[in-house]
């Protein structure tokens, strides 16, 4: 018998002898404890190397002397032109002044913060919880389980509003609580008077049409609104006059994946929840919790909600 | 899909994974990788592509034009990396940072042609291509291969007992 050559054997565990050497070597391994040692011991340099390898790919970019390394994609990949930044900066301010617009109106009830809005809940990103088709129910008929919100925090979630999603994505939608502001909102800059400005007379319609709905929300609201929510409409006061929302720092659960119907309850430290008795699955997965300092957190499935958020499966309303 | 989106397509990420590993550095590999890329559009006709992408990947790496700027900037990313193993963040824990820099102590220690046939052979090429690429006989493709894993993987048993002995990779 010949001492094992170990270049042939990594050749043949390469797969890349001629099928007679393969064979040999098959010959040679089945026979022979020294050839298969052999064999066995490459199989594992070939593992163990490969491992090796791999914990090479944990590479990070190179950094610029006190700076954060820009992605290499980034350099030389997508740009973002200047005139695309103007514009969604004019985008946001618009937002924001129709945010401001509308909380001047107090459209609802108890509602009179900025994202009182039955647009702005019907369209706002990550608000929308289901698919096309399946609203349980109009946002407009949503029950305000309102909180208050900075300004602020009210452009943030409006802003990827209006055209990001599919109208009537929503299954079962999620409500922004809304009770009146802790403070004013700033006033809006002079750009944002001027966006709203250009916009004024395209809003004037959709503006009405969104306050009669609003109108016939709360009639419908009135007759017919849940045990859930009216308990719920009971806490919003009690959880506007806290002169700040706890910390989100309670023990946390994980959100279970949202296949079927689930029930989303709070604690009052967090002030708002702005999550109907139901939500289905959507696209997105996605919840918008919002705390009363104006803090938003986008949870999607998997992610550790904490503050003592509840999510308990419930019968779905619709099929 | 013209030519060249196939060949990018193709071979970008196997190209960027192989040059990563070389350089050590990303950024610095998916430059050489872009370039790698132009010159293919420059090419009228490749007999092997997959060979020739990594020839011309490998040769440019050998090119000298920029190697002082990058062996400065090479060196600011070995010295962010030790740092980084003295003070690990929750986004690379010690034992990955020092997993990463016991496998490029080990593969630094190979020889330029056993570390490059490793390389190479890890993103798939065949023994021809390698000999194709590193520019040497292809029976001579599996010894230096066996030689280039024993190397790397008893350096880095060496490394790992000698370090903190709990990152493992090589068991």
């Amino acid at each position: 018998m010949s001492r094992p050559d170990e270049g042939l054997i990594h050749q043949w565990l390469d797969g890349e002898c001629t099928p007679e050497e393969s064979a040999r070597l098959e010959r040679l391994v089945a026979t022979d404890a020294e050839w298969a040692a052999a064999v066995a011991e490459a199989r594992g340099l070939m593992a163990a190397s490969s491992r090796i390898l791999g914990a090479l790919d944990a590479v990070p970019h190179a950094k610029p002397a006190g700076g954060k390394a820009a992605p290499a994609v980034a350099r030389r990949g997508f740009r973002v032109a200047p005139w695309m930044g103007v514009a969604a900066g004019l985008v946001l301010v618009a937002g924001t002044a129709y945010v401001l617009r509308e909380q001047s109106t107090a459209p609802f009830g108890v509602v009179s913060s900025p994202s009182a809005s039955p647009t702005m809940m019907d369209t706002a990103a990550g608000v929308q919880i289901g698919q096309a088709g399946e609203r349980a129910q109009p946002p407009s008929e949503l029950p305000p389980v309102g909180v208050a919100r900075p300004a602020a925090a009210a452009a943030t979630v409006a802003a990827p509003a209006s055209n990001t999603l599919p109208s009537g994505a929503g299954a079962a939608g999620v409500a922004i609580d809304v009770v009146p502001p802790a403070a004013p909102p700033p006033a809006p800059p002079a750009v944002a008077q001027r966006a709203e400005a250009d916009a004024e007379a395209r809003r004037g319609a959709e503006l009405a049409a969104e306050q009669e709905r609003a109108r016939t929300a709360r009639a419908t609201r009135a007759a017919a609104v849940s045990d859930e929510s009216r308990t719920t409409a009971r806490q919003a006061p009690a959880r506007a006059a806290a002169p700040t929302a706890a910390p989100m720092v309670a023990a946390p659960i994980v959100l279970p994946a949202l296949d079927g119907c689930w029930r989303v309850s709070a604690p009052p430290e967090l002030v708002s929840v702005l999550i109907t008795p139901t939500i289905r699955r959507a696209a997105g997965d996605t919840l918008v919790l919002v705390t009363a300092a104006g803090d938003i957190t986008v949870v999607r499935i998997g992610d550790v909600l904490r503050g003592g958020l509840e999510a308990k499966q419930v019968p779905c309303r619709i099929p | 899909m013209d030519t060249a989106e196939r060949l990018f397509v193709t071979y970008h990420a196997t190209l960027v994974r192989y040059l990563t590993r070389r350089l050590g550095d990303r950024d610095w590999a998916e430059e050489v990788a872009q370039e790698t890329f132009v010159r293919a559009l420059r090419q009228e006709t490749i007999v092997n592509e997959r060979a020739w992408v990594f020839a011309v990947a490998h040769n440019l790496v050998r090119d000298g034009a920029r190697r002082d700027a990058r062996n400065r900037r090479h060196l600011e990313l070995m010295a962010a990396e030790q740092r980084e193993a003295m003070e690990p963040d929750a986004d690379q824990t010690a034992d990955r940072a020092e997993q990463l820099r016991f496998a490029r102590q080990a593969l630094a220690s190979l020889t330029e042609r056993d570390r490059q046939a490793l390389l190479l052979k890890e993103e798939g090429l065949d023994y021809q291509e390698i000999a194709d690429v590193l520019g040497i006989e292809k029976s001579s493709v599996g010894t230096t291969l066996s030689r280039a894993r024993r190397r790397l993987a008893e350096s880095y048993e060496e490394l790992a007992a000698g370090g903190r002995g709990g990152a493992d990779v090589a068991s």
